[in-house]
């Protein structure tokens, strides 16, 4: 085993997660937030797409697929920074939040390019160091580390809220 | 890098983050339960901590947990049952949790942590399988297991964040996610 099949399985189980979440959800309970503070399962599920997306354009480099027609298919800014991190209260009450086809099928494009790139990922390039977002020099360890970190949070949170909305579910995991 | 030492900053950095989560929060915030089948801070962080003592001492060490041989039940004032993970509790035993205090669940989870990183150090991914089933009855080996942990808590955590921002109304403003805007522009 090496380090890249700890990164494909969580991937994989953290996104099967994301689709059993999604099933059963009307356009209503994926817009509703808890609190003014606090994300709708759609806006987590659609900053994990974007999430991904932008660490896969640090990873393989051209432009991220948010640039290449998704922002449109999405009907929201095709801005490579919109993503979601350092909403306010009201930016977060505007969001237009997408259908489940529409994050289905940006998702499935996103995790199409993972997939290719994860495929050629050699153990020791882990230990190969980027400039991740022009500002912190990262190795593309410490990059999947913080992405598992980061897409496994948001996916425990998207289960949370759905089970907060309409009560146990039965389980997602 | 090798995959122990994957694993190991997964672990790290999944600790770093839950001690944020946690820090500074109220007994009154550990036991608040946003709905009636919503757990409460406390409960997930004592599952999580619950888990992963199960798997690591008795499902491949065949050892009881740390719960009881290090007295962690007692402690927290709780019954010396090794079944109980957490796992399918109704509404009315979530209602009845009683919320351990943050230093205990803290002191629990630093235990079992050591004790995960110190089984972590003498597995041999090369060398001879270890025999194991999982509860539900299935061979699991090492490495499967450290591969589910990382989503498991990290999930988990997650949960813990926003439970904590749903309570406090709170915007995370530590938050450094890929995304935001670079220290100094």
């Amino acid at each position: 085993m090496e380090a890249r099949d700890v990164v494909v399985r969580n991937f994989d189980q953290l996104w099967g997660v994301v689709e059993r979440v999604l099933d059963g959800m009307t356009p209503e309970e994926l817009a509703t937030q808890p609190a003014p503070e606090s994300n709708s399962v759609g806006w987590i599920v659609w900053h994990m797409g974007r999430v991904e997306d932008r660490w896969m354009q640090q990873l393989a480099g051209g432009k991220q697929l948010w640039e290449q027609g998704w922002a449109e298919k999405l009907e929201m800014p095709a801005d490579p920074m919109y993503a979601g991190a350092g909403m306010t209260p009201e930016e977060l009450a505007e969001f237009n939040t997408p259908s489940v086809e529409q994050l289905k099928s940006y998702i499935e494009a996103v995790r199409s390019r993972t997939a290719d790139l994860m495929g050629s990922i050699r153990p020791e390039q882990l230990d190969d160091e980027i400039e991740a977002f022009g500002s912190r020099k990262m190795s593309i360890g410490q990059v999947f580390s913080h992405m598992m970190s980061e897409l496994n949070q948001h996916a425990g949170q998207a289960a949370y809220v759905k089970g907060y909305l309409k009560g146990y579910q039965g389980r997602v995991v | 890098m090798s995959v122990k030492e994957f694993i190991h900053q997964a672990l790290d950095l999944n600790r770093k983050d839950l001690l944020r989560q946690l820090e500074g929060l109220s007994a009154e915030e550990l036991a608040w339960q946003p709905a009636p089948s919503s757990n409460s801070i406390a409960f997930i962080a004592w599952h999580m901590a619950r888990v992963e003592d199960g798997w690591v001492q008795r499902v491949f060490q065949r050892q009881p947990h740390l719960w009881i041989s290090d007295g962690w039940a007692k402690r927290l004032g709780m019954p010396e049952e090794m079944r109980d993970l957490g796992w399918g509790y109704s509404k009315e035993q979530l209602a009845s949790f009683d919320a351990p205090s943050l230093d205990l669940i803290l002191g629990y989870s630093e235990a079992v942590r050591r004790a995960t990183l110190d089984f972590l150090e003498r597995w041999d991914p090369d060398g001879e399988p270890v025999e194991a089933r999982a509860p539900w009855g299935q061979p699991i080996s090492p490495q499967d297991f450290f591969a589910q942990i990382v989503w498991e808590l990290n999930q988990h955590g997650g949960q813990i964040a926003y439970v904590r921002g749903l309570k406090r109304a709170e915007i995370d403003a530590e938050y450094t996610g890929p995304l935001a805007p670079s220290p100094g522009g």
